[in-house]
């Protein structure tokens, strides 16, 4: 099954938001599938810092109980096939930063925690072959992933940028 | 044979160039004091009933859950509804087959699941 590289280069991470709270446009990347029999595997969450001056930053990938829907963009973002001589599958899963009913992030819903300071800091997790963390679907509450700031205190509005490697399934 | 060890993963948190994060943030995280300072590096598991990740303290003296049925560490939130449920085995595999198998029968997929969110 193909895999790809979900990039998202020079974001502005924000103050944060707390789950139950609708994302802020182009400060999130939501990772969803495009089929009720999809499953993204996420086998590594990179985020590395781009700031001028110390800003701490508390991102989490959030599980979402409101899926990103209409007039999917992604500003800056981009899905990459990893393996050059793979081939993407017709139908690829979905990225954005924009909808215009933007995605909630469920309610306890963190599953990675990735807190470290923009200035200089880098964070990044890898899990082990059958132990990613997998969305299954298109809809609420297991089919979409979302990648964004938490409003915890000492979180500043920082540029970064990640990239989060997958596979479709 | 298969090792609980072998299911590991990695995490890293690089502040070598970097002022870092104070430990106030890093502790509420579940994270070791000091790990927002310079190079910290730790295993990691994955929750198989919620799938959370889990950064492994090495100082802690509790026993980490365990689900016999499924042979993976769980977390402690996942530990006590598997104790509270008699010890059922609510893994995310499950899950995943059950709605494959009701996409795969023409059924309606429905996401509402008995799996504990983390």
């Amino acid at each position: 099954m193909p895999r790809y590289a979900v990039t998202y280069s020079a974001m502005t991470s924000g103050t944060g938001t707390a789950d139950n709270a609708s994302l802020t446009t182009l400060q999130y990347g939501a990772i969803s599938g495009s089929s009720a029999t999809m499953q993204l595997k996420v086998n590594e969450v990179q985020c590395g810092g781009e700031a001028s001056s110390a800003a701490v930053q508390a991102f989490a990938l959030r599980r979402d109980s409101t899926v990103a829907a209409t007039s999917l963009t992604s500003v800056g973002m981009s899905q990459i096939l990893i393996d050059g001589t793979g081939t993407a599958t017709a139908t690829p899963f979905l990225i954005s930063n924009t909808s215009t009913t933007k995605p909630v992030p469920l309610s306890n819903g963190s599953l990675l925690r990735q807190s470290f300071n923009a200035f200089g800091g880098l964070v990044r997790w890898q899990a082990r072959q059958g132990e990613e963390i997998t969305t299954i679907g298109q809809s609420a509450n297991f089919g979409e992933l979302s990648y964004s700031t938490v409003n915890v205190s000492g979180q500043t509005s920082a540029q970064v940028s990640w990239h989060v490697l997958l596979e479709q399934v | 044979m298969k090792s609980l060890r072998s299911n590991e993963g990695y995490f890293l948190l690089d502040h070598r160039n970097s002022p870092g994060v104070a430990d106030e943030l890093v502790v509420k995280e579940g994270l070791l004091p000091g790990a927002g300072r310079g190079v910290f590096e730790s295993a990691t598991f994955t929750c198989s009933h919620c799938q959370v990740i889990v950064v492994l303290n090495p100082d802690r003296s509790r026993e980490r859950g365990y689900c016999r049925k499924c042979d993976h560490l769980i977390c402690d939130a996942c530990e006590t509804a598997k104790a509270q449920s008699g010890g059922e085995c609510r893994s995310f595999k499950r899950l995943v087959d059950v709605l494959l198998n009701d996409a795969a029968k023409g059924g309606e997929v429905s996401q509402s699941s008995t799996i504990l969110l983390p």
